[in-house]
């Protein structure tokens, strides 16, 4: 309805102006109208548009007594035109109100030179075929051109005309200047378009006039402010010129005309471009503002030290984090790292003076990054403050752009270093519990093992007396004695002391070991209970097996476990059957030592659970032991697993550890 | 009346034990012969047999009491001294109740050792003239002479069988 509407008084408004002598409109608007309608709606909704325009159209012309041809006729232009700029202007432009450089050159091409071109055409081959044609090259070209203007001024207006409106609010400043234009404009145009005489005197001068103005609607008030300018020195224009005056008189009047229409097309067009790149250019500096302002918040959010250096090591760029700790640590190596430091002397320095460890590693791992040898560098390190010891996490990683550099990261990980150092020492807490429990269950067997050396001594040592007392004394044999209770009370001692490694809570020692040897004293161990227990144990244990790294008490203590489960696992079983097989061998990846046994097997459903946390089969057990057996085996770097023997029964657990490092 | 040397066979896993219990009994007087399993016991006993046998309890393959029953059903009547290292409740009991004259201890006493040994071949000795000697006349007696233990200001030597006075 409003379309019909604008169309309605844009068409009266046309009908009413035509240049002096030409059946032109001096300004014809509906086009435009319409083609800024067709390009702000759907293709599906045009039809209503165009069949609502056609009666306003035609009760328009008929108001104005203008034969029902030329009606048909300019109505088959008009919509013909609006409809072809449409098309062509959408085909190039998806989005049509965002005004850039493409839309603007599409609008201009489409709407305003090749539609109204070919429009214009059909119009005045038609006005030539019913005879009404009079200099048909002009009229063409007239009617190009003004529709053309009508388009220019129109169509960025309307389109733009939400964006207009939408204005955050106006300052005092800018709605001064906002007045000012329009002022300025009409002030100018009357002088040169409405004041004067008509003369061809005034004609080159004046016509600059109103360029700065319109280079300051331009600048200052883009496509709109530019748009609408032009269409009010238009309107003054072809006032002057309906009235004879103006600098356009000196010719027929249709030449007039298109030089006036020519003249305003040339000051619109190239301004209009400008206006159109400082749209574009307004935007990409806004959201390049974006961007690094988002890019900035990112960085100083950022609870962790981040620094950027380039390819020689100076620090280009620092978040907040590491300015502050550089300010308040006042600690050696963090210290003078601001921006435009050089990072890589930073810790040249820190190695020299402190000489230590961590300053070394970080130096090479950022000299490997920055020399493209490495894609990522990490390490850990520590240090005092006055609050305690911190622990943190530094990385660096390379700069992903041609001139090189790399990003680095300190986080502080004091807390999960705690909570990991915590969390170990529960578990060698957990392991020394369990392996005094087991020491425990063995204890009877214990005092067996340590009642053996003794009661040799003992019998010994009255032997002994029993000799002296002999005439001759045979010394030879009293040496013997002797020594023999020396060895007995050497074997006790290693007894005493083997049980003493074994509860005792201590940290970790890694050391190469033979794993064979290894089995061997955990056998002696628990020798006593295994013939307590009636239990044959055979072993076969490979000769030149590489070493592996651990820790003597913790191997000890895993495999005592696999050894007394198997001995449970076999306690309802036939003699036969009470054999428990300690096999040692050479594997790909270290060396494997398995525990088998011919006993109940494992079940199905157990299987998975085996190595949990208090799963147990026994009646009375805790459930512990196999799966601090694993977190021990998987701290050696190892793996702990079981299998149920195929051929005859029973399980067997293995055990492989890696071997040690230089040993093949 | 004449003497002879007993002839004592000793049963333990553990070298440094046999070595230092034959050591003992040579000293006391005493004939050894070492096994150092069940197994080997039974093996020799059928071509020779001790006047008594020192049984450890904690033995791989048969444990003591078994050899025990095993000497029994092999219709040994061999007079049986079982020693442990490993105390339980409930095993002397047991020990004795399979018919082992004696059940001691480890670390081994000389004195204890040496009185049950004896004891055990008196009775098996013994045994056939009734409960606790006391033979008939006409029965020879022989005479089991176990030297004197070599430390000074103890008891007299025990278990000094001479005849009966």
């Amino acid at each position: 309805m409003a379309v019909a509407l604008c169309y309605f008084l844009g068409s009266l408004l046309g009908l009413s102006l035509p240049f002096p002598s030409t059946q032109i409109s001096a300004i014809w608007l509906p086009n435009a109208i319409l083609l800024a309608v067709l390009l702000l709606t759907p293709r599906r909704r045009w039809w209503i548009y165009l069949l609502a325009v056609f009666p306003v159209h035609l009760l328009a012309q008929m108001l104005k007594e203008i034969p029902l041809q030329i009606v048909l006729i300019n109505f088959a232009g008009n919509t013909g035109e609006a409809l072809l700029g449409a098309v062509a202007i959408l085909h190039f432009t998806a989005e049509p109100r965002r005004f850039d450089r493409k839309t603007m050159l599409a609008v201009m091409v489409f709407g305003g030179l090749v539609a109204p071109a070919l429009s214009s055409l059909g119009v005045a081959a038609l006005f030539a075929w019913i005879g009404l044609g009079t200099a048909p090259f002009l009229t063409w070209l007239l009617r190009l051109l003004t529709d053309a203007l009508a388009v220019l001024t129109l169509v960025p207006s309307i389109l733009l005309a939400r964006q207009v409106f939408r204005r955050r609010t106006l300052s005092p400043w800018r709605m001064a200047e906002a007045a000012a234009l329009p002022v300025g404009l009409l002030v100018v145009g009357m002088l040169i378009f409405v004041g004067p005489e008509a003369g061809p005197g005034r004609t080159s001068i004046q016509l600059y006039a109103p360029f700065p103005l319109l280079l300051w609607a331009a600048v200052r008030f883009g496509l709109p402010g530019i748009s609408l300018s032009v269409l009010l020195l238009d309107a003054l224009a072809v006032y002057g010129a309906i009235h004879g005056r103006g600098p356009f008189t000196a010719q027929l009047p249709i030449e007039n005309a298109t030089s006036l229409v020519l003249f305003l097309l040339a000051v619109c067009v190239p301004l209009q471009l400008l206006a159109a790149l400082l749209a574009e250019y307004a935007i990409a500096q806004k959201e390049h503002r974006r961007a690094e302002t988002l890019h900035g918040a990112v960085l100083t959010s950022l609870h962790d030290h981040i620094g950027v250096i380039d390819r020689a090591g100076v620090i280009i760029e620092a978040n907040e984090s590491w300015q502050g700790f550089v300010r308040d640590s006042g600690l050696f190596w963090m210290n003078r790292a601001s921006v435009g430091v050089n990072y890589l002397e930073v810790c040249r320095s820190a190695v020299r003076d402190n000489r230590d460890a961590s300053s070394e590693q970080a130096l090479a791992g950022l000299e490997a990054i920055l020399g493209g040898d490495r894609n990522r560098f990490q390490m850990e390190y520590t240090f005092l403050t006055s609050s305690g010891e911190l622990w943190f996490e530094m990385s660096a990683e390379p700069l992903q752009r041609p001139e090189g550099g790399a990003v680095i990261r300190h986080t502080d990980v004091t807390g999960r270093k705690q909570a990991e150092l915590e969390s170990r020492e529960q578990r060698m807490a957990l392991a020394h519990l369990t392996r005094v429990a087991m020491l425990g269950e063995l204890s009877g067997a214990m005092a067996h093992e340590l009642n053996q050396p003794l009661t040799a001594i003992l019998s010994n040592a009255q032997a002994g007396q029993r000799l002296l007392a002999r005439e001759p004394v045979d010394l030879a044999e009293i040496r013997e004695v002797l020594k023999d209770i020396a060895d007995d009370d050497r074997r006790a001692g290693a007894v005493i002391h083997r049980l003493r490694a074994m509860l005792k809570k201590e940290e970790l020692a890694l050391q190469p070991l033979d794993l064979g040897e290894v089995a061997r004293e955990v056998l002696d161990l628990a020798r006593s209970d295994l013939i307590t227990r009636n239990v044959l144990v055979t072993t076969r244990l490979s000769p030149g097996l590489p070493p592996v790294r651990g820790d003597r008490v913790q191997l000890q203590q895993v495999l005592l476990n696999l050894m007394l489960n198997a001995c449970e696992s076999i306690a309802i079983s036939e003699p036969p059957e009470r054999r428990v097989t300690v096999t040692t061998t050479r594997v790909a990846d270290g060396v494997q030592i398995s525990v088998g046994d011919r006993g109940t097997g494992i079940a199905a459903d157990a299987m998975n659970r085996l190595f949990e946390p208090f799963f147990t089969t026994k009646p009375h057990g805790l459930g512990l032991g196999l799966s601090i057996c694993r977190s021990i085996v998987t701290d050696h770097g190892g793996r702990l697993w079981a299998t149920n023997n195929e051929e005859k029964g029973g399980a067997t657990f293995h055990l492989v550890l890696p071997a040690a490092e230089g040993a093949r | 009346m004449r003497a002879h040397r007993l002839l004592v066979a000793i049963v333990d896993d553990e070298e440094p034990v046999r070595k230092a219990l034959r050591r003992l009994f040579l000293a006391a007087g005493i004939d050894v012969e070492t096994f150092a399993s069940g197994d080997e016991l039974l093996e020799s006993v059928k071509t020779n047999r001790p006047d008594c046998a020192v049984i450890d309890l904690h033995l791989p393959g048969s444990t003591g009491l078994e050899v025990q029953q095993r000497l029994a059903r092999a219709g040994v009547h061999l007079p049986t001294v079982i020693i442990t290292g490993h105390d339980q409740p409930g095993t002397a009991e047991r020990a004795l109740a399979a018919g082992a004259s004696a059940y001691l201890c480890k670390p081994l006493d000389e004195d204890r050792l040496l009185d049950a040994i004896e004891s055990a071949v008196r009775e098996a000795r013994g045994g056939g003239c009734g409960e606790g000697g006391g033979c008939g006349e006409g029965e020879e007696v022989e005479e089991v002479e176990i030297a004197a233990s070599g430390h000074s200001g103890s008891r007299p030597a025990a278990g000094l069988l001479g005849p009966k006075s």
